[in-house]
C-alpha cells in the first residue's frame, strides 16, 4: 500500500485543555491515500467539520488548545508544526471549500484580485492570463468580464466555482470539502459534483468530502467514514458500506432516507435525537437510540475488521443485508 | 365523484415590478387541494414555490386569477368564512428557528391561533394544547418551556402542534425537514403521515426534493420559472417523467447507491434570470431536445398518460 498523504491518530478534540473537558472529536484515526476522496458522513454535531477545520489547524483557540493526537501530512505532524510552516500548507498543499460561497468569498473585492491574491503565492507569472485560465477550467463563461465583476453579480452555482477555483490556485494535494453543494439546488449540485470529479482528475489531488448526504458521497467518493457523537463508528469502500453496512447506525441512517424508487408506508426511524457535546453517553456513543444494544455496549467498542478495509466499532456488528 | 376542494388556485399570476421590469413569479398556475389528498409542488429556489405558498395563504395577492376556499374567491369571503380559512389552512415553515417566537411559552404559541380565530375559550385552548403536543411526541410539560430549549427537530414538532391546534382541513407544508438531520426528518415525515392518515387531513407539500415528495405525496406538480411544467401521480413522475425538466431533476437526486444507472439526461446550464425568461418554452436554452419550435411558441400544458405536461417533443411522441 502507498504510504498516506494523511494520517490521523487518535485525534481528541476537547473545548480546553483540561482532561475532564467534553471531547468534540473523541480518539478519530483515519488515512487518506494521495488522489482519494474519502467521505466523512454524519449529522450535525458529529464533528466532521470540526476534523476537517483541524486538519488545518483553524479552529477557535480553545479547541486548538484542546487538540491531541497527531495528524500526520506527508510525514510531518502538522501539530506540532511552527505557525509560519502552517501557514505556507494552508491554501497551498492542503485547501479548503466551504458551504456558503458568499461567506467564503469578499462581497467588496473582485472576482479577479480574489482570484489573483490566491495565485500570486503560488508566485505565477501572469496573474491575469492565470486568472483567466483558473476561471476557464472551472467552466465560468466569458472569464475576462466576470474577473471585473463582484460575487454577488453570480448565481449561487457560479460562486462556488469560483472558491473552487480559488481552493485550487495553488495546485493543492489534498482539497477539504465540507458541505459544498449543500446550499445548492439538485442540478446545480449535480454540475458542481461533477465539476469536482474533473478537476480531481485533472490535479491529481486527493478529497477529504464532508457531507450529511449519502447521495452525494455514493457519487463521488471511494471509501466513506461514518461519523457519531465524535467518533468514526464505520469506515470502507463505498460500496462496501452501502451494500453491507455492519453499523447499527449507518444501517439506520441508509434505511431512514427517502427514495425515488419506491414510497414505503413509514419510514424507519432513529428514535431520540444525538446526544449533545456535553452529554454524550459513555460506551458506544449510540447505544441509547440503538436497537441492538446490550449491557456490554455501556463500554467502549474495539475497532473490529468486517471484510476489505472495512471497520467498525460496535459489539454486535450485524450481518443481514440491508 | 372527488370531494369538493378545500382551497383551489385557478390561473394564479403574480409578478413582481421590480428594477429592471416585471418578475413574473407565478404564472397561471391552478390546482386544488381536497379532503385527504396530498399534493407535492416541485421545483428549484426562484422557481415560485414560496410564493405560490403564500397566495394560498393570503400573505400576498395574485396579480392575476384567485385563490378559492370552498368555492369563494379569498377576498370575497365575509367574516365568518375568513375566520373558518384561517382555521382550516395552516401553515408549517420550513425554519422552525425563525416561525417560533423566542419570547412565548410553547403553550401560548400554540394556543394563538385557537384564541386568534375565536374558536375556543381560554380553558379549552389550554386542553387543546395538551393534546396536540402529545400528538406530535411531545410531553404536555413542553408547555411552560420556551423554543429556545427545544432541538430544531423538536421545535419543528412545535410548529406542526400549532398548525393542528385548530384543527385544520388543509396543511401548507413549505419545505418543512430540509432544515433537519437526516434522522430527524425521517420522524417527522412519519409524524406528517400518521397525522395525515389519522384525520384526513389535506397537505400541499413545497419541496425541492423528488424522493421525498414522492414518499410524501399522491401527485406531483413539477414547476419551473413560475409555470407548471409536469404533473401526474407521485409514483409515475418519479419512474417516468416525461417533462425533460423532470427527468434533469430525477437524475439529480442523487441514489445512495455508486452503482446506479448513468443518468441519460444530466441536468445542464443554469436557471434563467426570471426577469428576462427565454422565449417559447422557459426551459429550451437547458434542453437537450430543444427544436425550433421550443424556442419559438410556448407550450401549452396538455394531457398525457395519466397527467399533464407542457412538452413540445413530449407531445410529438416523447423523448
Amino acid at each position: 500500500m502507498t504510504e498516506p498523504l494523511l494520517s490521523i491518530r487518535d485525534l481528541t478534540v476537547r473545548v480546553g485543555r483540561a482532561d475532564t473537558a467534553p471531547a468534540i472529536l473523541d480518539g478519530v484515526s483515519l488515512d487518506v491515500a494521495p488522489g482519494e476522496t474519502l467521505g466523512l458522513v454524519g449529522e450535525s454535531g458529529s464533528g466532521k467539520s470540526t476534523l476537517g477545520t483541524a486538519v488545518l489547524r483553524l479552529l477557535p483557540p480553545l479547541l486548538d488548545a484542546g487538540t491531541t493526537g497527531r495528524i500526520v501530512w506527508r510525514g510531518r505532524d502538522l501539530l506540532g508544526l511552527p505557525r509560519r510552516a502552517m501557514r505556507r500548507i494552508r491554501g497551498g498543499e492542503v485547501s479548503m471549500i466551504l458551504q456558503d460561497p458568499m461567506s467564503s468569498l469578499n462581497p467588496v473585492q473582485t472576482i479577479g484580485a480574489q482570484l489573483r491574491e490566491a495565485l500570486r503565492r503560488g508566485g505565477r507569472g501572469d496573474l491575469h492570463a492565470a486568472a483567466v485560465a483558473a476561471l476557464v477550467e472551472v467552466n465560468i463563461p466569458s472569464p475576462a468580464e466576470r474577473l471585473r465583476g463582484y460575487p454577488h453579480q453570480m448565481s449561487g452555482g457560479m460562486r462556488q466555482r469560483v472558491v473552487s477555483a480559488i481552493g485550487l490556485a495553488q495546485d493543492p494535494h489534498l482539497l477539504i470539502c465540507d458541505e459544498p453543494t449543500t446550499a445548492l439546488d439538485a442540478t446545480i449540485q449535480y454540475q458542481f459534483l461533477e465539476l469536482l470529479k474533473t478537476l480531481r482528475a485533472s490535479h491529481g489531488m486527493a478529497m477529504l468530502f464532508i457531507t450529511h448526504d449519502f447521495g452525494v458521497v455514493s457519487r463521488i467518493c471511494d471509501r466513506v467514514a461514518v461519523m457519531y457523537a465524535g467518533r468514526i463508528v464505520e469506515t470502507g469502500p463505498v460500496r462496501e458500506i452501502f451494500a453491507r453496512p455492519r453499523h447499527p447506525y449507518t444501517r439506520a441512517l441508509l434505511a431512514s432516507v427517502p427514495s425515488t424508487d419506491h414510497a414505503p408506508d413509514r419510514l424507519p426511524v432513529i428514535e431520540g435525537q444525538p446526544p449533545t457535546v456535553g452529554n454524550r453517553p459513555a460506551g458506544c456513543p449510540f447505544h441509547p437510540r440503538c436497537a441492538h444494544a446490550t449491557d456490554r455496549c455501556r463500554t467502549v467498542p474495539p475497532e473490529t475488521v468486517v471484510g476489505p478495509s472495512h471497520l467498525v466499532r460496535c459489539w454486535h456488528p450485524q450481518e443481514t443485508p440491508l | 365523484m372527488t370531494p369538493a376542494p378545500i382551497l383551489e388556485a385557478r390561473d394564479l399570476s403574480r409578478t413582481f415590478r421590480v428594477r429592471g421590469g416585471n418578475l413574473h413569479a407565478l404564472s397561471e398556475v391552478s390546482l386544488s387541494c381536497s379532503p385527504g389528498r396530498s399534493i407535492g409542488i416541485v421545483g428549484e429556489s426562484g422557481c415560485g414555490k414560496t410564493t405560490l405558498n403564500r397566495l394560498l395563504l393570503q400573505l400576498d395577492r395574485p396579480t392575476s386569477g384567485e385563490v378559492l376556499f370552498r368555492g369563494v374567491p379569498l377576498p370575497r369571503l365575509d367574516t365568518a368564512g375568513r375566520h373558518a380559512y384561517r382555521r382550516a389552512v395552516q401553515p408549517v415553515f420550513q425554519n422552525p428557528y425563525s416561525s417560533l417566537s423566542p419570547r412565548m411559552r410553547v403553550r401560548n404559541i400554540i394556543a394563538e391561533p385557537l384564541l386568534a380565530t375565536g374558536t375556543a375559550t381560554r380553558a379549552e385552548a389550554w386542553r387543546r394544547v395538551d393534546e396536540v403536543l402529545e400528538q406530535v411526541g411531545l410531553s404536555a410539560r413542553a408547555g411552560d418551556r420556551v423554543p429556545s430549549e427545544f432541538s430544531g427537530g423538536q421545535r419543528q414538532r412545535i410548529a406542526i402542534a400549532r398548525a393542528l391546534a385548530s384543527r385544520p382541513e388543509l396543511l401548507l407544508l413549505d419545505e418543512p425537514v430540509s432544515s433537519q438531520d437526516i434522522s430527524i426528518q425521517a420522524q417527522i415525515l412519519n409524524l406528517l403521515k400518521d397525522l395525515r392518515a389519522e384525520y384526513g387531513l389535506a397537505t400541499l407539500f413545497v419541496s425541492h426534493n423528488l424522493a421525498t415528495v414522492r414518499f410524501m405525496c399522491d401527485e406531483v406538480v413539477v414547476i419551473y420559472l413560475g409555470r407548471i411544467v409536469e404533473r401526474g401521480p407521485a409514483a409515475r413522475i418519479c419512474t417516468a417523467p416525461q417533462h425533460p425538466y423532470t427527468r434533469a431533476l430525477l437524475a439529480a437526486a442523487l441514489p445512495a447507491d455508486p452503482d446506479a444507472h448513468a443518468d441519460t439526461t444530466p441536468p445542464m446550464g443554469e436557471l434563467p434570470s426570471p426577469l428576462s425568461p427565454p422565449p417559447g418554452c422557459p426551459y429550451n436554452p437547458r434542453c437537450p431536445h430543444a427544436r425550433d419550435i421550443c424556442r419559438a411558441e410556448r407550450p401549452a400544458l396538455a394531457s398525457r398518460h395519466d397527467g399533464l405536461v407542457a412538452c413540445h417533443v413530449a407531445h410529438e411522441g416523447g423523448i
